[in-house]
C-alpha cells in the first residue's frame, strides 16, 4: 500500500483500486485473487448470524456451533425419534395452539427457508408467519440446487417481497449482485418500504464498483447497518436525517467520497459506533464530526489522515492500521477514554495542533486528560520509537492502563543507550494514575524493552499490576510479585482479546485484553 | 420471605443449610425447592419478593410439568463444587448440554406443556431450550412432513394452495 500512499490522493474509483492491485501482481496474485481472499476475511469480521447456517460450511464457526450446541447426527436422529415414537397417533395439534408469541419465537430460530415453509402449513401458521418480523440470511438460501448465484439473488428479493413486514433483520454476505441490478433495486426498495431494522448487505465482487441503490437512504428504521464492497450513493439527495435511529454503522471495503461520508454522519443523529474496514475515501482523509459517536474504528483502511475534529461524545478511537504513515489528529474529543492501537511506526499523533515528538515540552493544550486506556505498538529496537514513550505518557495525565504491543523491527538500530531511561522528568500519570501495564507478546528483550519496563516499575508510583498477554491457558494461574516504586507489584497473565468485534463492542471495559475466566 | 419461612431449609451436601421455598402446582402438589433454583423463574422470584404464606401457588402449571421444570432449575442452579484443575468450566458446560438434551426426550404433549410453563414461569433458559427443540424438529422437513409430525390440518383452499406454491417456488421449496 506504500505506493498508493505516496501518491497521496487515495482512490476515487474502484478501477484505480483494481489497477493498483494489478500493479502489485508482478510479485503476487492478481487483483481478483487478492479480493477473493479479502472478502471472506471481511465477512468473518461481521456480527454473527441470527441463526447459524444449516448447510455443511467450511466456516469454522459453523462447525464449532454444531459440535458444541448439539451433536448434529444425534439431534437429527433424535428429532425424528421423539417426534414420531413418543406421540403416535395422538393427532391433536398442540403446537398450533401455542400462543402466537411463542410460535413467533420458534419461527425466529429457523433458517430462512424453513421459516418460510411454515407459512405453507395452514392458514393459522400463515397468519403467524406474516405477523412475525422477518429474518433473512442468504447463507440459508444457498444449498441443494442453489449453488449458482442466480436463484439465490432472486430468492432473496422474493423472500422479502412475500412478507408483509416489518423486516427485523437481513444478512446478505454470499452473493454477487453483478447482472442482478433489478433484483437488487427491488430488494433494497422493499427493505426500505418494510422498515428493515438490521441490515448486513455485501456484494461479492466482481466488479468492485457495484452502485448501491439510492433507496438505501430511505431505510429510516435502521438500527444497525453494515455495507460491504459497494460504491456508495450520493447522500445529498436524501432528506436529513436519513437514518434517525441508526446506532451502528460499518462500511467494509467501500468507496465513499469524503464529503459523502461527512454528509452521512450528519444524517445519523444517534450513531454511536462507526467502523471503516479496508475502506477507501477520497480524498483519503477520515474526518470525524458527530455529536453522538462513541466508538470509531479504522480497521486496516488506507487513509492518509485521521482527524477527530468535533466529537463531544467520542469515548473510543481504535485502529488496526496497515500501510503508509499518516497523522492522527485529535482536535476536540473531551470524553476520549480509550485510544489504540497507536502504531508509532505508522501514526504521527497530533493533539491540539501540536505534533507529539520525543522530548517536546507537553503543555496542557497537548493533553487528553480524559484518556484512561492507551495501547501502543512500538519497536523497542528502534530508538526513535522507544524514546517516544515517555513523552507520549505525558500527554495522558490520567492514564490508568497502558498496553504495550512490542513489534519486531525490520531495521533495528545497532546501539541502544539504556541510560536514556535513568533520569526521566516527572510524569503525572506515572505519579498518580497508571495502575496497570499490559505487555502483549512476552518478548521485551529487544532494544529498549528492558529499560522501559525498569522505568515503569521505578517511576510508576501508582502501579499495581504488570500483566502479560498469553493465549496459552496453562500459564493462567501464574502469579508473582515484584518490588516496584509503588511497593509490591503483581505480575500475572491475562488473555488476548483485541479483535474487530472487541473494538466495536461497547460492553467491554477494555477491548485489548480479558481476564482469564475462573476455572 | 414468609413463603421461605414455611420450611426451614434443607441440608446441602456440604453440610450447610440452604434457604428453600415451597411451590404449589395447579393440582395442589407441593414442591420444596432451593431458593436459588426456584429463582431461575422470574415469576417465582417476584413472588418470593412479594412474600406470602403457605407456599407459592402456580395455578397454570400441573405437577408433572412442574417437576420437569424444577429438574431443569435444580440442575442449572447447582453450585459447582470447587473443581480440580482438570475439570474446568468447559466440562461443566458439556455436562449441562447432555442433561438438556436428555431432558428434551419427551413426547409432543409434554414438550408443549413445558414451553407454556417456561413462558409463564419466565425460565429463559428452558424457554430457549424447548423452542429450539421444536425448531430442530421443523428444520429440513417438507410442509407435509411437518403437518404429519404435529397433526396440523391443512386448511388451505385449492386456490390458496396453488397461489402459495407459485409464490414459494424456488424460495422455500
Amino acid at each position: 500500500m506504500d505506493d498508493a500512499g505516496e501518491e497521496g490522493a487515495g482512490f476515487t474509483t474502484y478501477a484505480q483500486v483494481e489497477e493498483y492491485f494489478n500493479s502489485l501482481a508482478l510479485d503476487g496474485p492478481s487483483a481478483q485473487e487478492r479480493i477473493d481472499c479479502i472478502v471472506p476475511m471481511l465477512v468473518s469480521l461481521l456480527p454473527p448470524p441470527y441463526v447459524p447456517a444449516p448447510e455443511v460450511e467450511s466456516d469454522s464457526d459453523d462447525e464449532r456451533f454444531s459440535l458444541t450446541s448439539s451433536d448434529s447426527e444425534a439431534s437429527d436422529a433424535g428429532a425424528d425419534h421423539y417426534a414420531f415414537a413418543a406421540a403416535p397417533g395422538d393427532g391433536e395439534d398442540r403446537i398450533s395452539r401455542l400462543p402466537d408469541t411463542l410460535l413467533a419465537d420458534i419461527i425466529h430460530r429457523l433458517p430462512t427457508k424453513d421459516a418460510g415453509r411454515t407459512a405453507a402449513l395452514s392458514t393459522h401458521w400463515r397468519r403467524v408467519w406474516a405477523g412475525t418480523p422477518l429474518l433473512v440470511d442468504d447463507a440459508h438460501l444457498l444449498g441443494a440446487g442453489g449453488t449458482s448465484d442466480v436463484p439465490v439473488v432472486r430468492a432473496l428479493s422474493r423472500c422479502v417481497a412475500a412478507h408483509p413486514g416489518p423486516v427485523r433483520g437481513v444478512r446478505v454476505t454470499r452473493v454477487s449482485f453483478y447482472a442482478h441490478e433489478y433484483a437488487l433495486r427491488r430488494l433494497v426498495a422493499d427493505l426500505a418500504g418494510k422498515d428493515v431494522q438490521d441490515l448486513i448487505l455485501f456484494n461479492r465482487p466482481w466488479p468492485l464498483d457495484m452502485p448501491l441503490p439510492d433507496d438505501i437512504l430511505r431505510c429510516a428504521s435502521l438500527d444497525r447497518l453494515y455495507l460491504g464492497v459497494w460504491h456508495f450513493p450520493k447522500t445529498a439527495a436524501a432528506h436529513p436525517p436519513a437514518f434517525p435511529d441508526l446506532r451502528e454503522l460499518g462500511l467494509f471495503h467501500s468507496l465513499v467520497p469524503n464529503q459523502e461520508l461527512e454528509a452521512l454522519l450528519a444524517h445519523c443523529p444517534k450513531l454511536e459506533v462507526l467502523s471503516l474496514v479496508m475502506s477507501y475515501n477520497d480524498p483519503s482523509r477520515l474526518r470525524l464530526a458527530s455529536d453522538s459517536l462513541k466508538i470509531a474504528v479504522d480497521w486496516m483502511s488506507s487513509f492518509n489522515e485521521v482527524v477527530v475534529e468535533d466529537a463531544p461524545s467520542l469515548e473510543r478511537l481504535l485502529f488496526e492500521s496497515i500501510g503508509n504513515r499518516r497523522p492522527v489528529k485529535i482536535v476536540d474529543a473531551p470524553r476520549l477514554e480509550v485510544l489504540g492501537a497507536l502504531d508509532l511506526d505508522l501514526h504521527t499523533l497530533e493533539i491540539g495542533g501540536t505534533v507529539i515528538k520525543a522530548g517536546i515540552n507537553v503543555s496542557a493544550s497537548n493533553m487528553v486528560p480524559s484518556l484512561k486506556i492507551l495501547a501502543v505498538k512500538v519497536q523497542f529496537a528502534c530508538n526513535r520509537e522507544a524514546k517516544m514513550l515517555p513523552t507520549l505518557l505525558k500527554c495522558f495525565p490520567r492514564l490508568e492502563t497502558l498496553h504495550i504491543m512490542p513489534v519486531p523491527s525490520d531495521s533495528p538500530d545497532s546501539v541502544h543507550d539504556l541510560r536514556f531511561w535513568e533520569h526521566r522528568g516527572p510524569c503525572e500519570c506515572l505519579e498518580s494514575h497508571l495502575e496497570t501495564v499490559i505487555v502483549h507478546g512476552v518478548s521485551l528483550s529487544e532494544g529498549h524493552g528492558v529499560g522501559f519496563i525498569r522505568y515503569i516499575m521505578r517511576d510508576g508510583k501508582a502501579l499495581k499490576t504488570v500483566a502479560f498477554v498469553c493465549s496459552d491457558e496453562k500459564v493462567r494461574g501464574f502469579r508473582e510479585s515484584a518490588e516496584g516504586g509503588s511497593g509490591e507489584v503483581a505480575i500475572c497473565m491475562v488473555a488476548p482479546r483485541w479483535s474487530f468485534r472487541a473494538a466495536i463492542d461497547s460492553s467491554l471495559d477494555d477491548p485489548f485484553y480479558a481476564v482469564w475466566a475462573q476455572a | 420471605m414468609a413463603a421461605a419461612d414455611s420450611c426451614d431449609g434443607i441440608s446441602t451436601s456440604g453440610g450447610g443449610w440452604e434457604k428453600t421455598v415451597t411451590l404449589v402446582s395447579s393440582d395442589d402438589a407441593r414442591f420444596e425447592v432451593r431458593e436459588a433454583a426456584a429463582s431461575l423463574s422470574q415469576t417465582v422470584r417476584r413472588m418470593i419478593r412479594a412474600g406470602g404464606d403457605g407456599g407459592i401457588p402456580l395455578p397454570k402449571v400441573d405437577a408433572r410439568t412442574l417437576s420437569t421444570v424444577l429438574e431443569y432449575c435444580n440442575k442449572h442452579a447447582a453450585v459447582p463444587a470447587p473443581a480440580p484443575e482438570s475439570s474446568s468450566a468447559e466440562a461443566a458446560a458439556v455436562d449441562l448440554e447432555w442433561f438438556d438434551k436428555e431432558l428434551m426426550h419427551v413426547d409432543l404433549a409434554t414438550l408443549c406443556s413445558l414451553i407454556r410453563a417456561a413462558d409463564y414461569l419466565e425460565v429463559a433458559g428452558l424457554l430457549d431450550l424447548t423452542c429450539k427443540t421444536v425448531a430442530d424438529m421443523i428444520k429440513s422437513k417438507t410442509a407435509e412432513e411437518i403437518r404429519q409430525m404435529f397433526g396440523i390440518q391443512n386448511d388451505f383452499t385449492p386456490e390458496e394452495e396453488e397461489q402459495l406454491s407459485r409464490e414459494n417456488a424456488g424460495v422455500f421449496e
